[in-house]
């Protein structure tokens, strides 16, 4: 819904400029290109790349190294997988978002987005070429730090509890389990209806197999929603 | 093509070599997680990328060479900040903006907070990052970025 509405605005936008000025449109759809050949370049990479992560590697090592207990290892190691991204900063909203269901804590999250966006590699050295090595270097000197402060701060603020309640990604899983279970809404779960018990497996709460109507099949289908099997592989 | 995003497609095809050669099943299970997630953003970015266009069209970033003029290293500084705010620009184009804007007059200072801004904090990515991370996190890490870009560049300003 809210996708469309972002594209219907921007189909409107771009009527009323080819109306008032077709030179400015053309000038505009030019503009959009470079930027979409940029985002065809990194963004299915990118994608690969968590795809493979959320299969294979394991929810423990994920906490071991970008969780809650990782500290100054955590933190730096945020920092540096920032570094080497490639890529503006909405590129680097889904890889986080896989590191965060997966253990990381918030306020590495915020770290490795600040990163992604301000210190990475390919960035600091075009920055170099034009603003000088000085300017590049004492910038940077001054980022690390604040931007490692600025995830412990935003980590202290936002806990992950209310990301994951308001994320609009964590309400699609919720409509995809929605869709798995039977519908009956006939409470033998305990709850009112079936879009209830949804949102509570959703959230971790609750096992599928609390819905005496699942087949084994469909049960599997459903933790394989949730990403569940990479916990026991 | 720039040589990390060169290096990033390398490790991508790599792994991928990797994973078919460890297991297909976990493969092509990984290739869904992946396809989903770029399903779930395409529709978005494209709408944000073809704004971004059509604000750049219509307010060049060399616009902000008007606002700069003659005014205090602290209210360009400001300014500067507020342009990167609402903009979203890639480093080849902005650096080069950058260093022209230096060689016109502006002050270093400026344009490290331009340069941090413009980056780091995003009105026109909010949407996408509210989608993700709720709005009570998008709000708070990008008031809280661009602070630290205004210090960030106050430091700078000491040093350069």
């Amino acid at each position: 819904m809210k996708e469309n509405k972002m594209a219907t605005f921007t189909i409107f936008a771009y009527l009323v400029v080819l109306i008032y000025s077709p030179s400015l449109f053309f000038d505009s759809l030019k503009m959009t290109s470079m930027y979409f050949m940029e985002m065809l370049e990194i963004l299915p990479a990118v994608f690969i790349v968590m795809g493979l992560v959320e299969v294979w590697v394991s929810r423990d090592t994920i906490i071991g190294i970008f969780g809650k207990g990782a500290g100054l290892k955590g933190r730096l190691a945020s920092v540096l997988v920032g570094s080497f991204s490639a890529g503006p900063i909405y590129a680097a909203f889904p890889v986080c978002y896989t590191l965060l269901k997966k253990g990381s804590s918030v306020s590495n999250i915020v770290i490795i987005l600040s990163a992604w966006a301000v210190v990475k590699t390919p960035m600091l050295i075009v920055e170099a070429q034009f603003m000088g090595l000085s300017f590049m270097f004492t910038r940077y000197i001054f980022t690390v730090p604040a931007i490692i402060l600025i995830g412990m701060i935003t980590g202290k603020v936002i806990s992950k509890e209310y990301i994951v309640k308001n994320s609009r990604k964590e309400g699609l899983l919720v409509e995809k389990i929605d869709q798995e279970l039977p519908g009956h809404n006939c409470g033998a779960c305990g709850y009112d209806s079936c879009h209830d018990a949804a949102e509570e497996i959703a959230e971790g709460e609750e096992s599928p197999d609390v819905c005496v109507h699942l087949e084994k099949e469909e049960e599997k289908k459903m933790e394989r929603l949730m990403g569940k099997e990479v916990l026991e592989a | 093509m720039d040589v990390t995003t060169i290096g990033l497609i390398v490790l991508a095809v790599s792994l991928l070599i990797w994973s078919t050669w460890k297991s297909k099943i976990k493969t092509k299970k990984s290739l869904k997680v992946a396809k989903d997630m770029f399903k779930g953003i395409v529709v978005e970015v494209i709408s944000i990328l073809a704004l971004i266009g059509l604000f750049l069209t219509l307010v060049p970033p060399e616009t902000i060479r008007v606002f700069l003029g003659d005014t205090s290293v602290t209210v360009a500084t400001l300014i500067s900040a507020s342009f990167g705010t609402v903009t979203l620009i890639p480093a080849f184009v902005a650096f080069p903006l950058a260093a022209s804007l230096v060689d016109a007059g502006a002050h270093l200072v400026s344009m490290a907070a331009f340069i941090t801004t413009l980056t780091m904090v995003g009105f026109i990515t909010a949407p996408i990052e509210i989608e993700y991370f709720g709005k009570k996190f998008t709000f708070v890490r990008n008031v809280l970025s661009f602070v630290a870009a205004i210090l960030i560049s106050l430091g700078m300003g000491l040093i350069l």
